[in-house]
Parts: C-alpha cells; sequence; structure tokens
C-alpha cells in the first residue's frame, strides 16, 4: 500500500477531517496506525476467531458510517475505542456470547504473589490451578500455556479470566462456602 | 475495582494492545471504503438529473409558460416580471427551477454524491440547464439568447450556492448530533 508521505505525518484528527472530506488515503493512514489496537483488544475479550474478525470489521464499518459525527475537537482514539466496545458489546448481546472483561494483571498478581498457595482456593479447578501457576509462577505467556496445556490461546484467556474472578470472589468472602 | 477504574484500565489496555490484523480482511475493509469514498460520477449525474427531472416537473405547476399549472394562478410569475423586469424575471425562473431540485438532492444523496457534485465546480448544474432547455424546446418553449443565457445563469449559480450550502448544513448538523 503506497500512502501520501504528507498524510503519514498528520494527526489523527487532521487525518479524520480529510477523511470526512472524502479523502481515502487518510482512512488508510488511520487504519493501519490503530488496526492493531483494535484487533487484539478484541481477540483479548472474545473466545472465537470468526467472531473476532466479525466484531472488527463491524467497528471500522461504523468508523466509516459514523465518520460525520467525529467532532475533531476530541481524540480520534478515543472515539475509535468507544466505537470498538460498544460494537463488542452489541454483538456479544446480540449473539450471547460471553465475552471476557478486562483484568488488571498487575492487581491480580499482586493478589496471587501475597498468597501463592493455589491450594487455599478450593473452588479453583485443577486446570485453572495449572494455568494460574504457569502464568504467575512460571511467567509463561498465553501462547506457552496454550501449548502448555493444549487448548487455544482464547480459551487459556478464558479460563484465566474465570479463575481470577474466583480468586477475588474467594478473597472479597463471596466465594467462602 | 470501581466501574470508573475498570473502564479506564480498559481504555489503557486498548491503547497498549498489539496484534494486527489478517491482511485479507484489512484489504477488504480498506477497498469498501475506498470504493464508498469514490461514487461512479455518472450514476451521481443520473441520479442528480432524476430528481431534477421529479421537482423540475413540480415547479411547472407554478409556471404560465407550458399550459401545465393547476391553479391557473399565475400572481407570483407576474409579481417577478413587474417588479424585477423580463431578465431578472428569466434568472428568478431559472433559479427556481434548479435550485429546488438542488434542495431536494442536497438531503436526499449521499454526502460523498453530494461531494463529486460540488467538486464538478458547477458542471453538472450547467449540463443539466442543458438538457432542461432542450426537453423546453421540445415542448414548444420559444428561446431568445439573452433571456436564455440569463435563464442558465440563474439556474446554474441557484443550484450550485443551494448545493454548497446544504452539503454544508447537513455535515454540521450531522456533527452536532
Amino acid at each position: 500500500m503506497i500512502l501520501a508521505g504528507n498524510a503519514q505525518k498528520m494527526n489523527d484528527e487532521q487525518l479524520m477531517i480529510k477523511y470526512q472530506d472524502g479523502d481515502h488515503q487518510a482512512f488508510e493512514v488511520l487504519y493501519l496506525r490503530h488496526e492493531s489496537k483494535v484487533y487484539a483488544y478484541l481477540r483479548k475479550r472474545l473466545p472465537d476467531q470468526d467472531q473476532v474478525e466479525e466484531v472488527f470489521q463491524n467497528t471500522f464499518l461504523k468508523v466509516h458510517k459514523s465518520r460525520h459525527h467525529f467532532n475533531p475537537k476530541f481524540l480520534f482514539i478515543q472515539w475509535l475505542y468507544t466505537v470498538a466496545r460498544s460494537e463488542l458489546l452489541d454483538f456479544c448481546k446480540k449473539k450471547k456470547v460471553v465475552h471476557i472483561e478486562y483484568i488488571d494483571q498487575g492487581e491480580a498478581k499482586e493478589e496471587i504473589d501475597s498468597d501463592l498457595d493455589l491450594d487455599n482456593y478450593k473452588n479453583l479447578s485443577d486446570k485453572e490451578k495449572e494455568l494460574l501457576s504457569l502464568k504467575f509462577i512460571s511467567d509463561n505467556d498465553y501462547e506457552e500455556i496454550s501449548n502448555a496445556l493444549n487448548i487455544s490461546q482464547s480459551n487459556a484467556r478464558k479460563i484465566f479470566s474465570r479463575a481470577i474472578k474466583k480468586i477475588k470472589g474467594t478473597l472479597s468472602g463471596e466465594g467462602n462456602d | 475495582m470501581t466501574k470508573k477504574n475498570k473502564f479506564k484500565d480498559d481504555y489503557n489496555d486498548f491503547i497498549s494492545s498489539k496484534e494486527v490484523a489478517p491482511r485479507n480482511i484489512s484489504h477488504s475493509i480498506i477497498d469498501r471504503v475506498k470504493a464508498d469514498l469514490n461514487p461512479s460520477k455518472q450514476l451521481v449525474f443520473i441520479k442528480l438529473l432524476s430528481l431534477q427531472l421529479f421537482t423540475g416537473l413540480i415547479t411547472m405547476f407554478f409556471c404560465p409558460q407550458f399550459k401545465m399549472s393547476l391553479t391557473n394562478n399565475h400572481e407570483l410569475f407576474h409579481y417577478f416580471h413587474h417588479n424585477f423586469g423580463e431578465h431578472i424575471c428569466m434568472m428568478i425562473c431559472g433559479a427556481i427551477f434548479l435550485g429546488s431540485g438542488a434542495i431536494v438532492a442536497s438531503y436526499i444523496l449521499d454526502l460523498e454524491e453530494l461531494r463529486v457534485i460540488k467538486n464538478s465546480k458547477g458542471l453538472y448544474t450547467l449540463a443539466i440547464s442543458g438538457l432542461s432547455l432542450v426537453v423546453f424546446l421540445i415542448f414548444g418553449a420559444k428561446l431568445y439568447l439573452d433571456l436564455t443565457l440569463l435563464w442558465v445563469l440563474g439556474a446554474s449559480l441557484a443550484a450550485t450556492v443551494m448545493l454548497a450550502f446544504n452539503y454544508f448544513l447537513r455535515r454540521r448538523f450531522l456533527q452536532l448530533a
């Protein structure tokens, strides 16, 4: 893809003005600048690859349809985030898909580090315990975890998310039965 | 974690995420946007001509020249004729004929289609006023060079101004909505 040099130097909001005026190259630059953020964001939250691709396409088509609603006084990246998030939530609601909510891994790690004995959490399954120890004790990433446990990366993320929720529930007293 | 913090963390996760989307999806999105931003010029002209034909026909019901008036009330025409003279009356006549079509087109056509008309710098409206004169000749109108030129001038000018003004209004409205 050959892009105009001038467009590359512009900030997102200037590019949006050009895009609103019908310049497709401005859209291309914006797209190439931010597609990886949108794609990765959705990949972390949806378990299925096809669903990720569908919501990803819907997000950029929504950006295209709503381009004239964008006010260049505000940050484009925030607007793009809002569109991506609302497309994700709409999709999940419509298709009855459970998406994975954001979990601050730093916070989760802190909580686990303070009490690393996973046997204390009786509500965790063996798979969840194994995944947590691979994540926090062996410090593996999702690719390594998925290979070790022979599951997909999105499934690993889902199990991780579920396990953290259980731990949080236990620590806050909700899970004590 | 409060709802506000959760939202903030979710946004921070969005901007720090990075994973390139599959190339085929990227190409499909970019191509679709490109096609959408560059509508066919011929198609836009045909659409504008059709809308003009429809609204032009309606304005004929108020014109005494072709005996199409439903009310046979020509007070507006006589008012222009007596107060501004023959030449200005011809310009107003052209302005009403093509200007009304331009207003209708401004709210029916897409913004991208309107941009194509705007970028033609009056060529489309000039062509439609020329075609309209041919239709008038067919229906037995007597054309005089000076009056015809004034009619074309009034028609083209009014249509160009109305299209530009309503295009601006529509974009402002979308941004405020």
